[in-house]
Parts: structure tokens; sequence; C-alpha cells
């Protein structure tokens, strides 16, 4: 048996570097050593080192505070107003809230999402690291192509790619049921029925996401030192044993990091339904994103999709901090 | 030096994207409260204000007005441009196309921020109602009143709002039922006989035995409800009834579903999402004989959808459901809006009534684009019976007037339109399911909307 008590220093000390001079630090100091001052000398010291920087994010921090701070404030005050956009605004309270928890549709877009979490992110995080670590064996050739080859589809448009695939998946003349036709089966519903609609929606979420994972677990698998994994062997490991119990632990933050961003990505998936299905059949797709942009676009309930938006976020707050916790936790 | 022009160009920047930020707010702030007093007040004396924003256009008005329209409707007005351009040679119109979806919420947004709309915009009536909820559109009334007499009389109701009209009625969407003239000649099926659903059911089932084509086309797990709201809108009953009460749950309701449901069994009507592409590809090989549309529905699918099948088609009024019954419904159709905000009203005005209260200029567009207009005095222009070559030579443009000037009024399109329509195709899709019954379906639906939009 191969001990997995091996040094894992992913939290290496490291020593705080000295601090690097500013630009125009210490300029008409010839001593090279000023006598710390107090007061409010001591703010305009301050403002002399460190002011340029704050221009410099200045305008950065204006167009964070006015188009990303500012608007979810707002939604904090929306959320507990009626208002459909313009005109005057009724404060409502936690209505808005309690309206939710009886709201049929968004319970139902709650339940589909979870679906399609619970089928794409395990079978997405396995075959990105089964990919990565294929194509990071040594014996595989022509490798920068079959990288390359993974991660087209993360480059190209989504909702380019989300209107070719629909015409593929249609049931009657998709290329998909045509090349079923081909083999002798029969054709799939892919987008017309409600269990399959679910797997197409995901199907077409591992082929966009697969090469950026795959990408990511690459460059965790060669961190792994080859003589851990040469020692390993020496201890008369087999490939497979190598894989999960000397791969598999160096990789959990790595690992980590990819099912908390795709576990992010599920969350706010849109587009691909939006396109493929519109939510359809019967709301079998319809994701809780589709259900705020409609409430805010279609029906104009801007009150009560700040309220769904506020109420999805502390789940999703909780679902990842739960799965972050989980992967960045020490080693017994 | 340096330094110094570095340290002034930053600032300016620093400052200039305050500047701008502080803008964006302000005006945000705007629609939150002063905004909604703004309104009020035009709200409480609407008249009077209006008597005074309204002044009479002459040859002398002048300015440019921007108008914002998906472009197969700029289209059209710019058949009518040259002749506004005489009649007035003062203002300037610019067109801004853009696909009806994006102008619909572009105009949403400005009506939102009270800055950066349009003078004039085409909106569909669909909507329309949610737009006079924002408060930011012109009360038009005046403008409109004058003309009721000559616009189909169900149009009135879809700009209206207590009393006042908010929009200047202009495109119809009469339905009628398209047929492959060549399809039913060789199942032997007399068109005229056709005079009930009933009837178009026993054709249905005559057509595919003896041709094996299916009668017509419509998604199923894909449905969006427009057929159903079609017959509702034939039967005169709708999503909600003349006191605003939800009340799709009718007898009449069921009757509609029940006899889609009915086709979809017996394989009578393809699965197909209606004009998508699967429905146009088979429309133009001929895999169906039969459309339910509207009057724009047969310009489409002469300049787009069924191209190879000229010649073939003719239109017909709908069957009944009853003996004495409606036989047309509406779909679609679309207004002129002016923004409360436009600072060319007048110029507004009279771009709006060169337009659509002078029948030159619908009966030039109808010529030019085969456009239907619901300004009823171009019904008796000559150009109207001219005969189509997509229809055989039919001129169908008098089978559109005869039908345009009978549809019933209806509660579909409204302030909850989108909401309930889209209630109504999911409901409709888990129908198509077989997860539940007709009855069902409009119950639960029923239901969804009362919760939904807070109606008895």
């Amino acid at each position: 048996m191969v001990r997995t008590s091996l040094p894992v220093s992913t939290k290496a000390k490291v020593r705080p570097a000295p601090h690097p001079a500013l630009p125009g630090e210490g300029r008409g100091s010839t001593t090279g050593h000023v006598p710390e001052p107090s007061g409010p000398s001591r703010l305009r010291t301050f403002g002399r080192r460190y002011g340029w920087a704050y221009v410099f994010i200045l305008p950065f921090a204006i167009f964070w505070l006015g188009f990303f701070l500012y608007p979810i404030l707002y939604s904090i005050f929306l959320a507990v107003h009626d208002w459909p956009g313009a005109g005057p605004m009724t404060y409502v309270g936690v209505d808005n809230y309690k309206a939710l928890l009886s709201d049929r549709r968004f319970w139902t877009s709650a339940r589909n999402l979870s679906v399609i979490y619970l089928l794409y992110v395990p079978a997405m995080t396995f075959f990105a690291l089964v990919i990565a670590s294929v194509l990071n064996a040594g014996y595989l050739r022509l490798q920068g192509m079959w990288r390359s080859f993974i991660f087209v589809p993360h480059a190209v448009n989504m909702v380019a790619a989300g209107y070719t695939w629909r015409l593929m998946m249609q049931e009657e003349g998709g290329l998909y049921n045509r090349l079923l036709g081909v083999v002798g089966g029969s054709p799939i519903p892919w987008l017309n029925d409600p269990t399959w609609a679910v797997l197409s929606i995901s199907l077409l979420m591992v082929w966009a996401w697969l090469g950026f994972h795959t990408i990511i677990m690459l460059a965790g698998l060669q961190t792994i030192p080859d003589d851990v994994l040469e020692a390993a062997r020496v201890d008369g490991a087999s490939a497979t044993q190598r894989f999960f119990h000397v791969t598999v632990p160096l990789m959990r933050p790595v690992i980590g990091f990819s099912v908390v961003y795709s576990t992010i990505q599920t969350f706010k998936i849109f587009t691909q339904p939006f396109i493929l299905t519109g939510g359809g059949p019967a709301n079998a797709t319809m994701t809780p994103i589709m259900q705020i942009f409609s409430t805010t676009f279609e029906t104009l309930r801007l009150g009560y999709a700040a309220a769904m938006s506020w109420a999805f976020f502390g789940v999703m707050a909780v679902v990842t901090l739960l799965l972050a916790k989980f992967f960045v936790r020490k080693e017994g | 030096m340096k330094t110094k022009s570095m340290t002034a160009s930053c600032l300016l920047l620093a400052v200039t994207m305050f500047a701008a930020a502080c803008s964006t707010s302000s005006a945000d702030g705007e629609d939150g409260a002063d905004g909604a007093v703004g309104s009020d007040g035009a709200d409480a004396d609407a008249s009077e204000v209006v008597a005074e924003s309204w002044p009479q256009p002459d040859e002398n008005t002048s300015g440019e007005i921007l108008v914002w329209a998906s472009e197969s409707f700029v289209n059209s007005f710019e058949h009518n441009v040259p002749a506004f351009n005489e009649a007035h040679p003062e203002i300037e119109v610019t067109f801004r196309s853009q696909s009806q979806r994006e102008t619909n919420r572009n105009v949403r947004l400005s009506l939102s921020a009270g800055t950066g709309g349009p003078d004039v915009a085409v909106i569909e009536d669909s909507v329309l109602q949610q737009f006079v909820q924002l408060q930011g559109l012109s009360d038009m009334t005046e403008l409109v009143e004058p003309h009721l007499e000559n616009i189909n009389d169900y149009k009135a109701g879809l700009v209206e709002s207590d009393g006042r009209y908010f929009g200047f009625p202009w495109e119809g969407g009469p339905v009628m039922i398209y047929y492959r003239q060549d399809l039913f000649e060789e199942a032997g099926i007399d068109p005229e006989a056709i005079e009930t659903w009933d009837d178009y059911y026993a054709a249905a089932v005559q057509l595919k035995e003896r041709t094996g084509v299916a009668i017509a086309a419509d998604g199923m797990a894909t449905n969006d409800a427009r057929t159903f709201e079609k017959f509702l809108w034939q039967q005169g009953l709708g999503y909600v009834d003349d006191s605003g009460d939800v009340a799709v749950d009718s007898p009449g309701a069921v009757r509609a579903l029940e006899f889609m449901g009915r086709l979809w069994d017996e394989e009578l009507v393809l699965d197909r999402q209606q004009y998508e592409d699967g429905w146009t590809s088979a429309a133009n090989s001929g895999e169906f004989a039969t459309v339910i549309g509207a009057a724009w529905v047969g310009r489409v699918l002469d300049l787009f959808w069924a191209p190879d099948t000229s010649g073939l088609w003719r239109a017909m009024p709908l069957p009944v459901w009853e003996e004495g019954g409606a036989r047309t419904a509406n779909d679609g159709g679309s207004a002129l809006v002016i923004p409360e905000q436009s600072e060319q009203k007048e110029a507004a005005r009279a771009f709006v009534e060169f337009m659509l209260t002078r029948t030159e200029s619908h009966v030039n567009i109808w010529e030019k684009e085969t456009r239907w207009t619901a300004w009823e005095p171009t019904y008796d222009d000559p150009a109207i019976s001219a005969p189509v070559e997509f229809f055989g030579g039919q001129p169908v443009g008098e089978l559109y007037a005869e039908l345009a000037q009978e549809i019933p009024e209806a509660g579909i399109y409204g302030v909850d339109y989108p909401e309930m329509n889209e209630i109504m195709a999911a409901e409709i899709q888990s129908f198509t399911l077989g997860d539940q019954t007709a009855e069902e379906a409009v119950t639960n639906a029923a239901h969804l909307m009362r919760q939904y939009t807070g109606r008895s």
C-alpha cells in the first residue's frame, strides 16, 4: 500500500518582501532616513507617498462604485419595494421574500438547477481530470494540438454555439438525429422532452467548459513533482493507485478551485437554456437566473426580481463556502 | 514639465469620470422620486397639460425627430418620407432600426431613465399597456379621438387606459386560414364547405388519408400559446374578462385546447415550433396544408418562409366555433407612441399624423410592402383589391378588409400579457406531454395567473 503521508506544503511561509520603493519616494531627502512624523504632517507624508497610487486606482474605483456597488446596494432597497421600472415605488417590507416561499415557478427553477448541477459538475470535473492526466502523460503525441482542440469550444461565443446546437438538436432534420438515423437509431427528442432537454443543456455545458477546466487541471498536474510519483512507482504502486492516491490528493486544491468555479458557473446558467429551450418544455429547463431575467424585463416586477436575486445569492454563497471549506480542509 | 502635464491629464480624467458617474446616478435617482412626482402631476390634470402640449403642426413646423422601430417597419415608413419632407420641409426624420424586442427594451429603459429616448416609436399592441404603466408615454387622446371611427373597433381598447389614449393604432392582425389550394384539390376538399372547426377537423382527416399531408404545424413541447390565443380571441374570450379578472378557465378555452390536442393526437398537425426553422422548411416543402395566421403571416410566407410555393396558397375566413360566431381573431399589431420626454412633440405629432391619418400613406405602404393597417379608409382604395401573385391572383386585401372590421374584442393583450403568455405556454406544453388534461391546464394556468398578477 502506498501511504499518502507526503509533505504537502501548499502554505509555505513566505517572508514579507521589503517594501518596494514608490516613484517619487524619498525624493528630496538626501539623508535617506526621515524621522517618523506625527499628526497632520504624517497625513501629508502618506499623501506624498501613496497619493499617486490612489490617483491611478481612482478611475477603477469610480466605475466600481457607480456600476457595481451602487446597483448592488440599490437592489437591497428595491427588494423591499414594488416597482415596474418607472413611476412611484410602493414599500412592501418583506412581502417579496414571503411571496418567494410559495412561488411554484421559482422552486421549479431551483429544482431544475439542482438537477443540472448534479449532472454537470461531477461529470465535468471527472472528465477534465482524466483528460488532463492523459494530456499530461508523456506517451501522447501532438500534445499542443490536443490541448488547443479541447480548449477551442471555450473560446466560441456561447450565443453562436447555442444556436448551432439548437439546430443540430432539432428532433426533425437535426444533425444528431440524422446521424442516429444513419446508424439505425431512433430519433431522440433532444429539446422536446423534459428529461432530454435537461441532459442536452448539461451536455452543452460540458462541451463549453470542459476545455477550460482541463487546462486548469493540467496546470495543477504539472506542479506535481515527478519524484513523488517516481517514489510511488518504486514502492510498487500501479498507475491507477498512483492516480487515486498520489495525484488526486495532491490536486485537491486545484480540483477545489475547479469545482467552486463551475459551481458558480452553473448557478449563473442562463445563455444555454435561454437559447436552446427558452426554459421549456413545461418549465423543465427554467433556471433561477432566467426567472429573474424575465421577472425584470418581461413582467417588469423589479422589486420581486431583486428579492429573488438576493435569496438566490444567499443559497449560492452558502453552497460555495461549504465547498470551498471542504476542499481547503487540512489533511488530518 | 512632463510630470505637470501628466498630473493635469490624470486629474482631468478623474474629474470627467466622476462627473459621468454622478450624472448617471442622479438620473437614476430621478426616476425613483422626482419622476414619480412629475408623472403624478401629469396624471392629475392630464387634459389641460396635454391640450397645451399638442400645438397643431403646419408646414413651418421645424425640428429633428428620431424614430425607433424594427427594420421592416422603418422600410415601410421610408416609402412615405419623401412626401413627408415635401409637406414638412423643416422637419428632419432620422430612423434607428433595431429588432422590435430591442426597441421595446430600449424604449422601456429610456422611459425609466427619463431621458435618451426617441421622439416616436413603434410599440407592439401586445406589450403597449406595459409602457402605459411606466407612465412615460404622452397622452395622445387629442390626436386619436377624432379618428376613432376610421380605425378598426378592437384597436382602440389596446392603446386606451382610463379613457385616455397613449398610442396611435397602426397595424392590424386579422386572422384567417391560409391554405394550399393544390393540396386541397388533390384531397378533394372544398374550402367553401369548411364552415365550422368540426368541418376543418373532417378536412384534416380527409387530407391525411388521401395525401398523407398534415393540416397544419404547431409546436407541442415548444408551444408558445399563440394558436390558443387566436382561438380565445375568436371567441371574444381571453386571459381576463371585461372587469380584468382572470378568466382563462372558461369552457371556450377548454374547448379550444381540447381541439388542438385532438389534432396532435391523431397526428393531423405536425409537431414543429411555429415560425421556426423546422416549421418554415416544412411550409416551403409542402408538408402541411394550412396556416392559421394573421395578415402579416401571409406577407412573411411570401417574402421569407415559403417563397417556393408562390401561387399555390389561398386565404379564407376562419371556421366558426358556433353558428353566427366571429370568423376571425387578432394576432399581433402595433401602434405609434410619443414618449413624454420628447422635446419635439410638434414635429413628432406631424410625423404620426402624416403616416397614420393620411390614407395615401397607408395605401403606399400596402402597395410597396403589403403591410396591413387598421385605418379603414384604406380599404376602399382600389389597391386593396389588386390581385396578389403569391395567392394565385386572389385579391386577399379584400378578405383582410372584410375580416379586420369584424375582429372581436378580447382580454388577451394587456399589462400582464407577457407573464400570462409565459404561464399559459408552460401549461400547454405540459398538456401536450400528457401530464394533464386540457381542463387541468387552463385551471392551473388561471391559478398561477391569479397568484402572479394579484388579480382575482
